[in-house]
């Protein structure tokens, strides 16, 4: 069945392909790359926790100097946006945006700036109207993204993007506003800039109509009411209008558009109308508000705060802090930057002249700023994040010496003087905890109060921990074999900083873990389809229905905070109930056979101890395809064999013993001794025990896929947003 | 799942006067869970208990909680045997724990600060204890407790755990000696793992899972004076990779190492041999010199505190000895305890921590989670392909069958493979643990190599006794073609023969983890394991 795919599949890369990505395929032999590229895999949504973990493996790899490492990170980045759902790609842009800013410099200088241009503007082609907005708004951070506000990855990247996206879809509407915006010596007029803040207000409005769940876009709508009110009621100079114009471009993620012709366009270049909304109109005079026609600018200063402050303030923005008020004016063009009070501010150049401004105006730009710092806080990677676990030791030490409850507990042990030569071991002392105050919710350990960097490292860790017990729940985990003693000697890195504990380490472990954290489906996402609940039905006929896809029936559980029966891990689809995780894995399973879903090849199901490269190289040289028939039909059937595994939900020796069974007849040969001894490195195995008894689920899927087929999108669609807010839940939780 | 929950319990109080220990002994039925109630910490062997969340204790266990301030501790089943002392060794353990942890510091200064320390003495490595016992005095506890204090310190310690009690072993299964680095202090949930189980595919979330362990397979419970030698060339190894592990790791070298012993240790005579009848304590020196041990903590045996003192070999290094009082709260443990605790630490390393018995699922409120059902895999494996080997002289031919006048020299650590098709083997081989060695290209021996030159090579401290090898390599009806390093190299893990067949000559085998051994060169001990469970 599935074979009928598989030409489907094999095109895929290529349909896609174009003549940007011509360098050869490096296939991961080397074990960081396929683990890194596993990973890659499970970010198929926006998750920060994967992003943050990706980028803290991308900064271990440049920590090591390790270019190489860097190198694939890199390349296997690019190569997974190119491959995946059009969906699904933002949150690999999310990924490079992470990396760009927290990692930073061989990343932004040397790895990415040569393959950026291509991947956005491919990337930025194919999506939806939504994810090209959201792509515009993280390529307006990047102007400043840089260290100390400057161009993340020097200025000639993202112009190129900008003439490519903007200018082309610019010169189509209205060309004739281009040049009346030239790009920097002549000041706009009043009523351009009233122009392009309407324009940019009605877009604001529309986006904001279309996705009224978004904060942010409410706020710039209020934030851009509040400008033209202001524009409209008072004077203001030129170089503000100036600013302004900018602020709403910027906002729009609309550059100084410059009139170039488009510099490729590739011929499958389609603009959807979805994408309407999103190019803005500048010169179309706003339609609903007839503007009195204003003075020319006037050159003095606009009244001050009294006079001048319009009604409005933006509700939701929060005010930005009294700082700009204090700002001494006299100040104003000095070249010493004034401290802002937001913390993300236009580049510096701006600041002088900032301050300069009536306060109102600066308060609007601020409030501008601020909404689209909202707007950019949905960015998933930690802004904040120290990437303290990839701290090399010593480093550790020297932060550790400067906390001062540390020192004094050291100082006040060595002040006991309790020594070993002449010990009393009666001595009346008390064990003293004053110097950790700070404890774990989780687990109770203890920390110093000035010790955040390591009590932030801890919570990650615990983090790491859930997750990646969340994701091994139902399938099963095992005991890892021992370490040879050399590795064991080596592995400092878990010592070093200790509470990032041993499962953090991507390089050493990583062969042994890249099985546990090689899924299907993302056990993250397991873990939130088990905690969909529905009511149980009222008619017995409903009660006593079964999902379809696993045919078991559903459990019935008493809810406290709903004070219902409810079913857990259910969905109802169109009156159709179903386990939750079985209709993601059937969706997946449906997917994967529709070849649709090709960047998920090659994860096997099954726990490996160490998943062989070499064993997946042979696999894809033979057929040099994404995807292989056979490991297709191997997985699906795992997946039948761990659904059927999760509907008890708690029943896991029962899946226990089930994979058990299918595993003993397997045997070992008489060559794998010699091949052992031969091969000393680290491969202790290659996992050539197929489960034998697979495959005669397949049909069943099939069939389910003709039954569910029409119904499948609009459901993932809300599952996605569910998921989002799920995880942004969870952020939330643990910082 | 379709539970009704639980109707309201009555509440179970265990208030705690400041100092003192509230102690039980969990029979086979008995399964509790307890929660602090009152702000002030209270430990379980020095780990603080988190608060307000239920840490459930599984049957058998026997333990101790403390409390230096006035407690209170909600409890959801009273166990039978249960009493509150205020004897407790608590303030004793602090004060050595101070001590300990003030070399700690110190070393850590020298170590990271590039100037010598101001003006107290130098101390150019962390303190390195060794705790030695009769059997059932709680040296397992008393190391436990000086981990988990340094664990908690918020120094970021990570204390090495040597186990050289292969009868209580620290980390993996009975028959093992081992070396850990944990990093969180360690819970104490069940009898097994008391520092903490090895890494599994997935963490677990209790603290104690994780812990890089490293393993060495002695084979049998205690030292003797019969594998006095194989226990030697161990402990050789196991001190020199700890060695190589501090000269790679700092933080491991300020830490300090601290040594839980085999209560066999106590015995003046262990490892005296013939040539040198004089010699008391030999296993206990050798260690000390190999781990560069600087104390001896002695818990409450009088006489061993003085022989451990005068033994001229400790004094010539300059090794600290101290005598700690015994708890009054540890308990003798008999044979059959002993038994049913072995079983249950071989179970969990195949199949993780026991899951959380029923009567605690339905508590209300945060549980410390227990968790870690691993799933061990089944096959079977052809009897060529598995090479089982045993360790040492004892398994050879008996001397007094050899002819008159002559005597027969062999390598201690020698190795001979055991042959399952003879009968006796296979009753042998049955349910017994095997422990998996990696194996290297060079430790293959080409038959046609000269295998003295190997053979000299292996051994490194028994030069003299190599000599008749060759010949009783060719007497024997399996040549085993490995060097003898390979018995005493650390181990990658453990099986279990759960079944022969004899017709198909296919060995059944219980691994912990899918796919291939590792190496299909095993070593097998005297340890035996059935699933009772």
């Amino acid at each position: 069945m599935s074979y009928q795919t598989y030409p489907y599949q094999q095109q895929q890369p290529g349909a896609g392909g174009g003549g940007f990505y011509n360098q050869p395929h490096v296939p991961p032999h080397d074990p960081f790359r396929a683990y890194y590229a596993d990973r890659l895999r499970q970010l198929t949504f926006n998750s920060r926790p994967i992003i943050q973990d990706l980028s803290m493996m991308a900064g271990a790899q440049r920590d090591q100097n390790n270019w190489e490492g860097m190198n694939a990170i890199v390349q296997e980045i690019e190569e997974a946006t190119l491959r995946a759902l059009p969906t699904q790609k933002l949150p690999l842009l999310y990924l490079i945006d992470s990396i760009s800013k927290n990692i930073g410099a061989p990343y932004t200088t040397h790895l990415l700036p040569p393959i950026i241009p291509r991947l956005y503007l491919r990337t930025y082609r194919e999506v939806d109207g939504v994810t090209k907005a959201k792509m515009e708004e993280m390529i307006n951070l990047w102007r400043t993204g840089g260290p100390n506000r400057t161009e993340l990855y020097g200025a000639g990247v993202r112009e190129q993007i900008e003439r490519d996206i903007f200018g082309t879809s610019h010169a189509h509407t209205n060309g004739m506003n281009m040049n009346g915006l030239p790009s920097l010596p002549s000041l706009p007029t009043v009523q351009q800039v009233k122009d392009a803040v309407q324009g940019a207000l009605d877009k604001k409005q529309r986006e904001a109509a279309s996705k009224a769940w978004d904060m942010a876009t409410g706020q710039q709508v209020n934030a851009l009411t509040g400008i033209l009110n202001l524009l409209n009621s008072t004077n203001v100079p030129p170089q503000e209008l100036a600013q302004i114009m900018d602020q709403v471009k910027s906002m729009n993620g609309q550059p100084q558009p410059q009139p170039q012709p488009p510099q490729q366009l590739p011929p499958q270049q389609v603009f959807t109308p979805m994408n309407q909304p999103v190019t803005p109109n500048w010169g179309v005079p706003p339609p609903q508000q007839a503007i009195p026609p204003f003075p020319p600018h006037s050159s003095r200063i606009a009244p001050p705060l009294a006079t001048g402050r319009p009604p409005f303030v933006p509700r939701p923005t929060p005010t930005p802090p009294q700082a700009s008020l204090n700002t001494p004016l006299h100040m104003a063009g000095s070249t010493t930057p004034i401290p802002m009070p937001n913390p993300v501010i236009p580049p510096p150049v701006q600041l002088p002249t900032m301050a300069n401004l009536p306060i109102d105006v600066s308060k609007i730009l601020n409030s501008l700023n601020q909404s689209g710092v909202v707007g950019q806080s949905k960015t998933p990677e930690p802004q904040a994040q120290p990437s303290t676990p990839t701290l090399s030791q010593g480093v550790q030490q020297q932060q550790k010496r400067q906390k001062s409850s540390l020192e004094e507990y050291e100082d006040m042990i060595i002040g006991l003087g309790v020594s070993l030569r002449s010990i009393d071991l009666n001595a009346p002392h008390t064990l003293s905890l004053d110097h950790l105050p700070q404890r774990c919710k989780q687990c109770g350990m203890r920390f110093a109060s000035d010790d955040n960097a390591k009590f932030q490292s801890h919570m990650d860790w615990h983090f790491r921990r859930n997750r990646k017990e969340r994701e091994s729940a139902g399938r099963g985990s095992h005991r890892r074999w021992l370490p040879r003693a050399e590795e064991w000697i080596n592995d400092t890195y878990s010592s070093s900083s200790a509470e990032a504990g041993p499962s953090t380490n991507p390089i050493l472990n990583s062969p042994g873990k890249s099985a546990s954290t090689t899924m299907t489906i993302s056990a993250e996402r397991l873990q939130q389809l088990r905690e969909k609940w529905i009511k149980v039905p009222s008619s017995t006929a409903k009660a006593n229905s079964v999902c379809p896809v696993c045919k078991e029936s559903f459990v019935k559980e008493w809810s406290q905070d709903e004070e219902e029966w409810i079913w857990k891990n259910a969905l109802n689809i169109n009156g159709t109930i179903y386990h939750a995780t079985c209709r993601a894995e059937q969706l997946s399973a449906m997917r994967r056979l529709k070849g649709s879903d090709p960047n998920k090849r090659s994860t096997s199901g099954s726990p490996r101890l160490t998943p062989q490269p070499s064993e997946q190289v042979k696999v894809e040289t033979t057929n040099t395809t994404t995807s292989s028939p056979q490991m297709n039909v191997k997985r699906k059937a795992e997946e039948e064999e761990e659904v059927g595994g999760q509907k008890g939900d708690g029943e896991k020796t029962d899946d226990g013993t089930g994979s058990e069974n299918k595993r003993i007849k397997v045997e070992q040969g008489q060559e794998q001794m010699t091949g052992t001894v031969a091969q000393p490195q680290p491969n202790r195995l290659g996992d050539n025990n197929t489960p034998v008894t697979v495959s005669s689920d397949i049909p069943k899927v099939q069939v389910e896929e003709v039954e569910v087929g029409v119904k499948v999108e609009q459901g993932e669609e809300k599952e996605k947003m569910d998921d989002q807010l799920a995880s942004s839940l969870e952020n939330d939780a643990i910082v | 799942m379709s539970e009704e929950p639980p109707a309201p319990r009555e509440q179970i109080i265990v208030d705690l006067e400041p100092g003192s220990e509230w102690r039980f002994e969990l029979e086979a039925d008995e399964n509790i869970a307890l929660r602090v109630l009152s702000p002030d910490p209270v430990f379980i062997n020095s780990e603080e208990l988190p608060p307000a969340t239920w840490y459930p204790i599984h049957r058998y266990t026997k333990g101790a909680l403390y409390a230096p301030t006035q407690a209170r501790v909600e409890v959801t089943s009273l166990p039978a045997s249960q009493y509150i002392s205020t004897s407790t060794i608590h303030p004793q353990l602090l004060n050595v724990h101070l001590a300990l942890e003030r070399n700690r510091i110190l070393a850590k200064r020298q170590l990271f600060s590039s100037g010598p320390s101001n003006g107290v003495e130098r101390v150019e490595r962390g303190p390195r204890v060794m705790i030695m016992g009769p059997p059932s005095s709680g040296k397992t506890t008393v190391v436990k407790n000086l981990v988990n204090l340094a664990l908690s310190s918020g120094m970021g310690w990570t204390v090495g755990v040597g186990g050289l009690d292969p009868s209580s072993p620290s980390n993996l299964i009975p028959g093992t000696i081992s070396l850990s680095t944990p990093s969180h202090p360690l819970p104490t949930h069940h009898l097994a793992h008391p520092f903490g189980s090895p890494p599994t595919s997935t963490p677990s979330n209790t603290l104690s899972a994780d812990i890089p362990t490293v393993g060495w397979w002695l084979g049998g419970l205690e030292p003797t004076n019969r594998n006095a030698e194989v226990w030697k060339v161990l402990i050789e190894r196991m001190g020199e990779d700890w060695k190589k592990r501090c000269e790679r790791d700092k933080m491991a070298l300020a830490s300090g190492l601290t040594v839980d012993t085999s209560s066999a240790f106590t015995n003046p005579l262990l490892g005296t041999k013939k040539d040198d009848p004089k010699a008391r304590y030999t296993l206990v020196s050798q260690a000390v010199e190999a781990f560069e041990i600087d104390t001896i903590l002695v818990i409450g045996h009088e006489k061993l505190h003085i022989d451990l003192s005068r033994l001229p070999t400790l004094q010539q290094r300059g090794t600290n000895v101290i005598r700690i009082p015994k708890s009054g709260g540890v308990v003798d443990i008999d044979d059959t305890q002993r038994e049913l605790i072995h079983s249950f630490q071989i179970r969990s390393y195949f199949y993780g921590e026991p899951p959380l018995p029923k009567e605690l699922a339905g508590l209300l409120g945060k549980m410390v989670s227990v968790d870690g059902n691993l799933n061990p895999y089944s096959f079977q494996i052809g009897w060529e392909t598995l090479v089982v080997l045993r360790v040492g002289e004892e398994n050879s031919a008996p001397s007094s069958a050899l002819p008159l006048g002559s005597s027969r020299i062999l390598s201690p650590t020698r190795l001979t493979r055991v042959d399952p098709s003879g009968p006796a083997h296979v009753v042998r081989l049955l349910n017994t643990v095997l422990a998996i060695v990696d194996i290297k290209p060079e430790d293959r021996i080409k038959p046609e190599t000269s295998p003295k030159v190997e053979e000299v090579k292996a051994e490194t401290g028994e030069g003299e006794e190599v000599k008749e090898e060759q010949q009783e390599e060719e007497e024997d009806m399996e040549e085993v073609p490995f060097k003898e390093e390979i018995g005493t190299r650390e181990v990658l893990g453990f099986i279990v023969i759960t079944a022969i067949d004899t017709l198909k000559k296919k060995y059944t085998v219980l691994s912990p983890s899918p796919g291939k051994l590792p190496s299909t060169v095993a070593i097998a001990g005297s340890i035996e394991w059935v699933d009772s469970a």
